[in-house]
């Protein structure tokens, strides 16, 4: 992500939110505060959430049914807002195999030209 | 328990290998054994061969903490999770899903258990030879994990990023939500 995608896109106007969720065995605050060394980007923002809660609250924007949404990339234009739920993305990619569209599997590269679209 | 991806390449490669490890308890356990070291322990595989399973463990700061690699497997400076459950070590390979349970030899210097992965059980010993050796990445990430400025927590229904995705809304906006395993 960060060489494919984030490092290829120097541009101010795009804005970076990773969040941390506590899906596997080993996830915890800790290992979130490791993880940023995943995504060095100096736009991103990090968090952690202790629950499956916000994966959850974006599955309708995803049509995900049967888990919370994770292992999600989502691209959003300027102008739209989120009142009570997450909006729908623009775009989005995924290392969710067999659950979400595999078309929309993730590559760096589709998803850093994407953005750079929008960019213009 | 939902796999990651580096869950999911470090399964295949050991499940590829047909890998997965044991052993007995023995020797004298400890009441507070010092498991700072640098381990090795050959892994006898069902197909002959007899990979090396490498693991450093040390202090880091109020709690054991390591990383391990199985070179062979293409298994290298992943961390490892160390309970100490009644006189008995439990190490936590969590990105292979693998763990080894055993006792400290009454010298220190070797610790036998039984390795488990998936149905399969295989006895080993793990052998100290010398000091822990830190790869630089893993000391940078634990260094990481100590700084809890690197993260926001958020409430339950992420109104802080919420908030923040709505004053940015004059920008391009990347949501990422990844598990950090």
């Amino acid at each position: 992500m960060q060489e494919q995608v984030l490092a290829t896109i120097e541009s101010e106007k795009l804005a970076i939110y990773v969040v941390w969720e506590p899906i596997l065995r080993t996830d915890n605050a800790r290992a979130s505060r490791k993880a940023t060394m995943l995504v060095p980007d100096a736009r991103a923002r990090h968090y952690w959430i202790d629950t499956e809660a916000l994966g959850e609250l974006f599955q309708p924007a995803l049509g995900l049914t049967t888990e919370p949404a994770w292992d999600v990339y989502l691209v959003y234009p300027p102008g739209g807002t989120w009142s009570d739920v997450p909006p729908a993305p623009e775009f989005f990619m995924h290392q969710l195999v067999g659950r979400l569209p595999e078309e929309r599997l993730l590559d760096g590269e589709a998803l850093a030209q994407r953005i750079r679209q929008l960019l213009q | 328990m939902r796999e990651g991806t580096a869950v999911r390449s470090i399964r295949l490669a050991l499940a590829a290998a047909a890998v997965v490890l044991g052993s007995t308890a023995v020797g004298r356990a400890s009441e507070q054994p010092d498991l700072s070291g640098h381990w090795t322990a050959d892994v006898p595989l069902p197909d002959g061969r007899t990979p090396q399973l490498v693991v450093d463990l040390d202090r880091l700061g109020s709690r054991w903490g390591g990383e391990f690699d199985v070179l062979a497997l293409g298994v290298e400076n992943y961390p490892v999770h160390v309970e100490l459950l009644n006189g008995a070590v439990k190490l936590t390979f969590a990105d292979a899903e693998a763990h080894f349970t055993g006792r400290h030899s009454a010298d220190g210097n070797r610790l036998a258990g039984l390795l488990e992965f998936g149905t399969q059980k295989i006895e080993i010993e793990l052998r100290k030879a010398g000091k822990a050796a830190f790869s630089p990445l893993f000391l940078e990430f634990e260094a990481a994990a100590d700084d809890s400025s690197r993260v926001e927590n958020l409430s339950a229904r992420g109104n802080e990023l919420r908030l923040r995705f709505n004053s940015d809304r004059d920008k391009i906006r990347l949501v990422l939500l990844l598990a950090p395993s």
